[in-house]
């Protein structure tokens, strides 16, 4: 069964290694990109992924406003988004409670990243 | 008047009273005659008069021709008393002459002037003295009459005014005055008030010169209230003057100095002020920027730590590169901690991190922390005491500060006991001068005297990096977060190799409990 993640980062590394790291840890896993907020929302509409991995600064558009986006809009409010933040704030932890599902701070680790995914998959489920 | 009553009046007169006959002989006297100059009676008649007076005042006597004009009123002279001596007298004499005009005697009226010569004599002596001082005085003494005109002065103040006492006779006393001190005079009123002490103006010399003066003046009136005059009693007061100017200036250089002075600690002050906020600013830089780096760094760090996964799945590495992987995921880890911690010790500086205070029992909050380190303790084999005062008041504070502290404290002696043999780790809580005091104390490898302050600075271990969680920022952290809780922390060590504690305090009543009970 395929796990269909789209990660919405303006650094092009931060995605490539998230679609990297996560191919290899299970093969299930089709990772789609996006570099920035409406290009995101594009692909979210077009591609319809099981989980939006969604990272928090970027210039245009922040993670937030997407966020909001992405729970305002009835077809996309159910797909969990979780935050990638380089940030410890409270401000972004209250973001990640109010208009995604979780959060997970930068850096973190491949194993860490598919445990998160798949808790937030199975609560959907 | 019959000739009875004058001869009472002739004896009983007060003055001595001689009639002579043609030849200046002596034919009556009346008793005080005899009293005056010590004779009887028998001793006188017939005896020339001449006898009488010492030769000088006979010649002298008749030398004022009293027989040619016949009569002559209070001529002063002396006469000879019986014992010899001379009495001082006035003498009265008139030339008795016959219907043909032929001299027949005199009647000479005689009285005693000893005790007015005596007086005058005391009083011209008395004027003598008067006059000495006056002269001598060290005073200018100045006396006008009735129109201010200038009668007489001494001789100080023909050094003072510059005049002699024949130039200043009669002139009109302003002149001795510049008439801007002379108008200045006459608005005291002096004329009308009587008296005037001390006052202090400016007289003038011919020369043009003006002299500082003080003086002081009396107005002299008749038993009628009318002004005859002034008596001026004036001193040269130049030197005080010159010392009165002189100590104002000095005062007013001392004030100007002064004035200087306060003006340049302001400066400075202000410049140090201005250099405080630059070292703010600049500090506040600092922390942004340290703050900066280490959010960017996050980023990389995360796609290097990634990489490595992703290459450790995709390679499956033998032994040697097994040991590279494992140098990339220690460094890369450490380098997580450190940027989470410089993270934390920015926010805490900033303020971004605030305090959030709830009532805690420290001792309950020691005890949590302990308990979760045990399986850590039991596998480094370290022996652990605790020693928790019972009955401690709760204090506010922030429990995941705290706890932060706590396991950093605990973190570190595990850590500092590595080499040793005897693990020992000994934790007091307790109550202390209203604060709660805690103790965490280790036998690792103690603490250099002169780094038991520095410890504390941010960064202090970095650069001598041993791995682990260890970024050396723990004490920073814990130190400001005391910091936000009014406590504070130091360090104790006997020396290199002896153990180490670090010593905290709380007030158990701070800003958070006020804020609790409103």
């Amino acid at each position: 069964m395929t796990l269909k993640v789209l990660i919405i980062d303006d650094n092009r590394d931060i995605c490539s290694s998230v679609r990297q790291i996560l191919t290899a840890i299970d093969s299930n896993y089709e990772v789609l990109e996006a570099h920035d907020g409406p290009e995101g929302l594009k692909k979210v509409k077009a591609k319809k992924p099981d989980i939006v991995l969604l990272d928090v600064m970027m210039p245009g558009m922040d993670g937030g406003q997407v966020g909001v986006a992405l729970k305002e809009n009835p077809e996309t409010r159910k797909i969990p988004v979780l935050f990638l933040t380089a940030k410890t704030d409270k401000l972004t932890k209250g973001m990640g409670a109010i208009v995604g599902d979780d959060f997970i701070e930068k850096p973190f680790e491949g194993v860490d990243l598919d445990r998160r995914i798949k808790a937030q998959l199975k609560k959907v489920k | 008047m019959n000739p009875e009553t004058f001869r009472i009046i002739f004896d009983n007169s007060p003055v001595a009273i001689t009639l002579t006959d043609s030849k200046e002989r002596i034919i009556s006297w009346n008793k005080y005659t005899e009293k005056l100059l010590g004779y009887k009676k028998d001793n006188f008649y017939l005896k020339p008069v001449k006898s009488l007076y010492p030769e000088k005042e006979w010649k002298r006597l008749r030398r004022a021709n009293i027989r040619q004009e016949g009569m002559r009123h209070h001529f002063e002279t002396q006469m000879i008393k019986k014992n010899g001596k001379t009495v001082d007298v006035d003498i009265s004499i008139r030339v008795l002459k016959d219907k043909d005009g032929k001299l027949t005697g005199s009647i000479g009226i005689i009285r005693d002037i000893t005790e007015r010569k005596r007086t005058n004599e005391a009083l011209v002596e008395s004027e003598e003295r008067y006059r000495t001082i006056f002269d001598n005085s060290a005073v200018a003494i100045t006396l006008t009459d009735e129109k201010e005109r200038i009668i007489s002065w001494n001789k100080y103040a023909e050094e003072l005014y510059g005049r002699t006492r024949k130039d200043a006779y009669m002139k009109p006393v302003r002149t001795l005055y510049p008439k801007r001190e002379w108008l200045r005079m006459r608005r005291q009123n002096i004329r009308k008030k009587g008296i005037r002490h001390h006052y202090e103006t400016k007289c003038l010399r011919p020369n043009g010169q003006e002299i500082d003066i003080d003086i002081s003046i009396s107005i002299q009136k008749d038993a009628s209230g009318k002004i005859i005059g002034s008596i001026g009693i004036a001193r040269d007061i130049t030197e005080r003057k010159k010392a009165e100017r002189m100590l104002r200036s000095l005062y007013e250089e001392k004030k100007q100095f002064s004035e200087k002075l306060k003006k340049e600690v302001k400066e400075r002050t202000k410049e140090l002020k201005n250099a405080n906020q630059e070292i703010k600013r600049l500090l506040q830089i600092k922390t942004q920027f340290l703050g900066q780096v280490s959010h960017d760094l996050r980023t990389p760090l995360t796609s290097i730590g990634l990489m490595s996964e992703v290459l450790q799945r995709k390679i499956k590495p033998d032994h040697s590169t097994r040991e590279s992987f494992d140098i990339l995921d220690r460094n890369v880890k450490y380098l997580n901690y450190l940027v989470k911690d410089v993270l934390n010790y920015v926010s805490l500086e900033t303020g971004r991190r605030k305090v959030n205070a709830t009532s805690n029992n420290v001792g309950s909050l020691v005890r949590e922390v302990m308990k979760s380190n045990d399986v850590l303790f039991k596998s480094k084999n370290i022996k652990v005491t605790l020693d928790i005062q019972k009955k401690l008041p709760s204090i506010y504070v922030d429990r995941n500060m705290m706890m932060e502290v706590l396991q950093n404290l605990i973190s570190n002696s595990v850590h500092y006991m590595k080499e040793s043999m005897n693990r020992k780790l000994d934790v007091t809580v307790k109550r202390e001068n209203g604060n709660i005091f805690i103790e965490v104390k280790d036998t690792g490898i103690g603490i250099n005297k002169k780094d038991l302050e520095t410890l504390f600075h941010e960064l202090f271990k970095l650069g001598q990096y041993r791995g682990g969680k260890h970024t050396g920022m723990g004490l920073s952290i814990c130190r400001k977060i005391l910091g936000l809780h009014e406590g504070r922390i130091w360090a104790e060590s006997p020396g290199i190799g002896k153990g180490a504690s670090i010593k905290f305090i709380l007030p158990i009543k701070n800003k958070f409990s006020k804020e609790a009970k409103k």
